[in-house]
């Protein structure tokens, strides 16, 4: 996943990875086909797929960095589907042969299938953390070498259990080399010519000064003395613009980082900026910044004499960026006195900061090509969500604002939904005029929101509208507006904002009309359903094709769409994979009645899609709980997997003591209805401790989940294997399509219908997969 | 009414046509090589003329320049295709029908002096070049600015000047211009290219990622200096109403 959202856009990624995945089904097929073969030569198998693992993982990335596929272009050019499918392939043979180790041990060993289970969880759990550190010490190009090493010493590990114990002795230096291979070896990704690093590269003396991989993703910083970067710069600005550097995060589009002495006035450029409208009215403030990036913020907080400047930013490695490698170029504006930087997740530090300020400022001005294309639409954000305007709004002195700032689109989007949030936030204040605490305002480029817990005052106004007549921007809403201000330096045909606020700002159902008949979710993201960036919308894709036809191409929004591909091909795929077998297992020794393989189907894939759903939506919401940007994800999920390993061992306690089989599933069942009550209070109630107390309260939270979760599969595998132990593998298949399906499914239902949803469907799974042993007809 | 519209568009069609075909071996010197005639012509009639655009030299200016010789000879089959082509560095050559429609934006005259910054291919400046008196073209990447030049050499367009550059500050010793056209990507509108441009003058921006253009931006400058920006979709865009 991070080698191709360098090299690609993280969505195809997704796409990409999504099919490898698939090869856990595969193997479960292809075991189906020949488990005698492969079982009565148990050892060499194992061995040879261990092997091709160790090999094929890293060639496998090698070789797709040879394939020039370019995902935007598979709208014209019928040769890039044959090179997404050469990826397909690539990365099938790696993950397919994984599968086989794992897959041909279960089939074997299914009567110890709870001891199995467990030390593959608790493997994968261990896995999860180490990745960590390990993405922090090697390229992310090194990775899968790194990776495939682990691969090594599995086979190697055969051989000291076995008669021919002197390949291990060859095996384990063999890994020492290939750890050091991986540690020096330069191994350069082949970046998309399209993506914002190589295109900054292209320039006249460009030069790369700084890269560095994390798990949260890879940073660089390109100098060129013709790097100019001013979103949405007012037309009225007639100076220079001074050097800059190009900041890049995942080789997409730039910001700039921008060169100051610290001691002469900052430049002026910024004040031309829509960003700056706030200091208009506002007097030396306390000022709040959400997102370090290039600094631009901060050095206008600073051009205007705050008080004092609090930042916060969820890279450190942006910050030492200024602290070290560009102090001297940034002016050491990080170092200054009345700057406070603190590295931590922008929305926890909103929720659980006792400071007040004047003005708290939250840029939504991403790359422009990831915004004008949609592909982050399935990024979860929560500093953009109702609940954090609402915390925003609190930490507001009086007379205070909060400045949202985002691209324009077309056909206006983005700008509508950061409107729809801040009035249902003000709403949720308790605020009846919502209008009149809201100056809303648009250059050619961008338009920012200006939200207020008070009314704007008529001398604050004054200001704002002289700020905009200087800079020729064009007013969209204020207390007492006519339509005669609006629509006047940056025309539209029509003046679309000024009528969509209107529709937003007016009362209940009118926005929710409006929302109803957009042609795009504008609806504000919520903490239960926090993506922002999500404006698709599935009813107004006959719309926009009846009245655009082809031509709207352009406004796809690329995530969602990439989403529904995955997902069919994901089906499609997981149908083959599991029919086939079926064919063939007809003709074996053991040939079981048509109820009974629906029973299997029903229940193996019903808890494979359980487990993915509840795993996919702890991961997002925890994400808020634990806000620790780089170690969020893999706490939560190492503390799933390990208590599902728990789960697995002790499944054959369990089992002995509840005789009714169709209970254990409803045991998960009924843990994920509990818990979809009980979370957000918790999250709430916890929010303010420290790291290691949410950690250890994450680690509680998800402990009768993961375990109860843990259950249903061994258990199922084990009564399988006693009476039809050839479906063993077939079942497996069944499990890993399901898989492959179910966190793609996660995702398609999360963006629609929100977490708790997914969750209850999980539940609704498990409850599914428990009635199917009351299925008769065995 | 229908009758009257699509003898009207037979008729500019075949005036344009014409044009086209003589002004193109008038400039050149020799009589238009046809390969890819049919596909020009269905081009100029499919995509740029039934979208609207009915700029008699716009309509001539595509269908005389030949775009297949602006990109890789290996893509000359897609040249004529509604969809912009890959030209190497990151760059692409836009679909047919938002060159014509920035061109037919700018409202060009004949005595027109034109900046481009971002030359790309070049085929945009030799639309142009049909169209006014001289085209500045500026490119910031060396191979693409350096192929440019050699095909307008080759291809005898001896009203376009390439400069292989940082087109940002523009050329002010050639300034002001009548018109600008912006085809490189850019985060701001140039300072330095506002005020090169014409009091009356106007610039082109297309506004959206490489390969999808999703709106144009049009930069114009009255008699005053007050500069003014027009934002034009490419498509009609038909917002649902409540009752869809």
């Amino acid at each position: 996943m991070r080698i191709f959202s360098v090299t690609q856009w993280h969505h195809f990624s997704y796409m990409i990875i999504s099919v490898a995945l698939l090869g856990f089904g595969a193997s479960g097929a292809f075991i189906s086909l020949f488990r005698e073969r492969l079982l009565a030569s148990f050892t060499f198998y194992y061995r040879l797929f261990g092997a091709l693992l160790a090999i094929t993982f890293p060639a496998a990335i090698f070789l797709s960095q040879l394939v020039p596929f370019e995902p935007f272009l598979l709208v014209w050019d019928a040769n890039q589907y044959i090179y997404l499918f050469a990826h397909y392939l690539l990365l099938l043979v790696p993950f397919f042969s994984g599968a086989m180790c794992i897959g041909l041990l279960f089939s074997r060993e299914h009567r110890r299938i709870g001891n199995l289970y467990f030390v593959n969880l608790i493997g994968s759990a261990t896995g999860t953390l180490l990745i960590v550190p390990l993405m922090f010490i090697l390229p992310v190009g090194q990775l899968p070498i790194a990776v495939s090493a682990l691969s090594i010493i599995g086979v190697a590990a055969t051989y000291t259990l076995g008669k021919r114990k002197e390949w291990a002795y060859i095996l384990i230096p063999l890994f020492g080399i290939w750890i050091t291979y991986s540690i020096v070896s330069p191994f350069e990704l082949n970046i998309s010519e399209y993506k914002g690093l190589s295109r900054s590269l292209e320039l006249p003396g460009a030069r790369s000064i700084y890269e560095s991989d994390s798990p949260l993703g890879r940073l660089s910083v390109v100098e060129s003395p013709v790097i100019r970067i001013a979103p949405g710069l007012s037309t009225a600005f007639t100076g220079t613009i001074p050097p800059q550097k190009a900041l890049h995060f995942d080789a997409a589009s730039p910001t700039a980082i921008i060169e100051w002495d610290g001691i002469s006035p900052a430049p002026e450029y910024l004040d031309y900026l829509p960003e700056a409208a706030p200091y208009s009215v506002l007097n030396k403030p306390d000022v709040l910044i959400i997102g370090l990036g290039g600094g631009r913020h901060l050095l206008r907080a600073l051009k205007h004499e705050s008080n004092s400047v609090t930042v916060i930013e969820r890279d450190r490695r942006v910050v030492n960026l200024f602290d070290d490698e560009l102090a001297r170029f940034t002016g050491r504006l990080t170092s200054l006195e009345t700057v406070s930087i603190f590295v931590t997740d922008g929305r926890r530090f909103i929720k659980t900061d006792s400071s007040k300020y004047d003005l708290i400022e939250i840029s939504a001005l991403g790359s422009f090509a990831a915004a004008s294309s949609g592909v982050s639409a399935l990024s979860e954000t929560y500093l953009f969500t109702v609940e954090a305007i609402v915390d925003g709004l609190r930490l507001l002195k009086p007379g205070g604002m909060i400045s949202l700032t985002a691209w324009l689109k077309h056909p206006p989007r983005d700008n509508l939904k950061l409107l729809a949030t801040a009035a249902e936030a003000l709403e949720e204040e308790g605020i009846r005029y919502i209008g009149r605490n809201v100056f809303f305002f648009r250059g050619w480029g961008t338009a920012t929101i200006l939200v207020k817990q008070e009314e704007f005052t008529e001398t604050e106004i004054e200001k704002l509208k002289e700020f905009c007549e200087k800079l020729f921007f064009d007013v969209i809403h204020y207390r007492g507006i006519n339509r005669t201000e609006v629509n006047r330096y940056n025309r539209f045909s029509e003046p679309v904002y000024f009528q969509a606020a209107a529709e937003i700002l007016s009362n209940v159902n009118r926005r929710e009309n409006f929302y109803a008949s957009y042609p795009f979710d504008v609806s504000p993201a919520r903490d239960g359903k926090p993506y922002f960036n999500h404006l698709f919308k599935l009813t107004a894709i006959p719309h926009l094709y009846r009245t655009l036809g082809m031509e709207w191409i352009p406004f796809i929004e690329w995530g969602y769409i990439i989403l529904f591909a995955t997902l069919v091909q994901a089906l499609i795929a997981s149908t083959v994979l599991i029919l086939i077998p079926l064919r063939f297992l007809n003709h074996s020794t053991v040939v079981i009645r048509r109820v009974r393989k629906l029973k299997i189907w029903i229940y193996f894939s019903s808890i494979g899609l359980a487990y993915m759903f509840v795993e996919i939506v702890l991961t997002q919401k925890f994400t808020l709980f634990l806000a620790e940007p780089v170690y969020s994800v893999s706490v939560t999920l190492a503390a799933l997997l390990f208590w599902s390993g728990m789960g697995s061992y002790f499944s054959g306690e369990i089992k002995k003591r509840i005789s009714k089989a169709f209970l254990i599933p409803a045991l998960a069942a009924v843990v994920i209805i509990t818990e979809i009550a009980l979370l957000d209070h918790v999250f709430n109630a916890a929010l303010h401790l420290s790291l290691g107390w949410r950690i250890i309260i994450a680690i509680v939270i998800i402990a009768p989940l993961g375990f109860t979760m843990g259950l249903p599969f061994p258990i199922g595998l084990k009564a399988l294997g006693k009476s039809a132990e050839n479906y063993v593998p077939w079942a497996w298949a069944i499990n890993g399509c399901a898989s492959v399906i179910g966190a793609v499914l996660a995702m398609t239902l999360s963006v629609s219908f929100g977490f708790s949803a997914v969750l209850l469907a999980a539940a609704g799974m498990y409850i599914v997969a428990g009635l199917s042993g009351l299925i008769k007809g065995d | 009414m229908v009758c009257l519209r699509n003898y009207t568009v037979t008729v500019v069609l075949s005036l344009f046509i014409l044009y086209g075909v003589f002004s193109d071996a008038f400039s050149q010197g020799k009589p238009e090589p046809e390969p890819f005639w049919s596909e020009r012509l269905a081009m100029v009639r499919e995509q740029i003329a039934a979208r609207g655009i009915s700029d008699p030299g716009v309509l001539a200016s595509m269908t005389s320049v030949r775009r297949h010789l602006f990109i890789d000879p290996s893509d000359a089959n897609i040249a004529y295709s509604d969809r912009p082509i890959p030209i190497g560095h990151g760059q692409t050559i836009s679909q047919p029908f938002i060159v014509a429609l920035m061109t037919e934006l700018l409202d060009l005259d004949s005595t027109d002096v034109v900046f481009e910054l971002g030359t790309g291919s070049g085929y945009q400046a030799a639309v142009l070049s049909k169209l006014v008196s001289k085209v500045f073209t500026m490119e910031i990447i060396e191979p693409l600015g350096k192929t440019a030049a050699d095909r307008f050499n080759k291809l005898g367009y001896k009203n376009v000047m390439v400069e292989v550059g940082d087109g940002y500050y523009g050329l002010p010793g050639q300034a002001p211009f009548d018109a600008i056209i912006v085809t490189a990507a850019a985060s701001h509108i140039p300072p330095p290219l506002i005020n090169q441009l014409k009091p009356g003058g106007k610039m082109a921006i297309p506004v959206g990622n490489v390969f999808f253009v999703q709106n144009l931006m049009l930069v114009a400058k009255d008699s005053m200096g007050n500069v003014t920006t027009e934002n034009i979709l490419p498509v009609r865009f038909v917002p649902l109403t409540g009752n869809q």
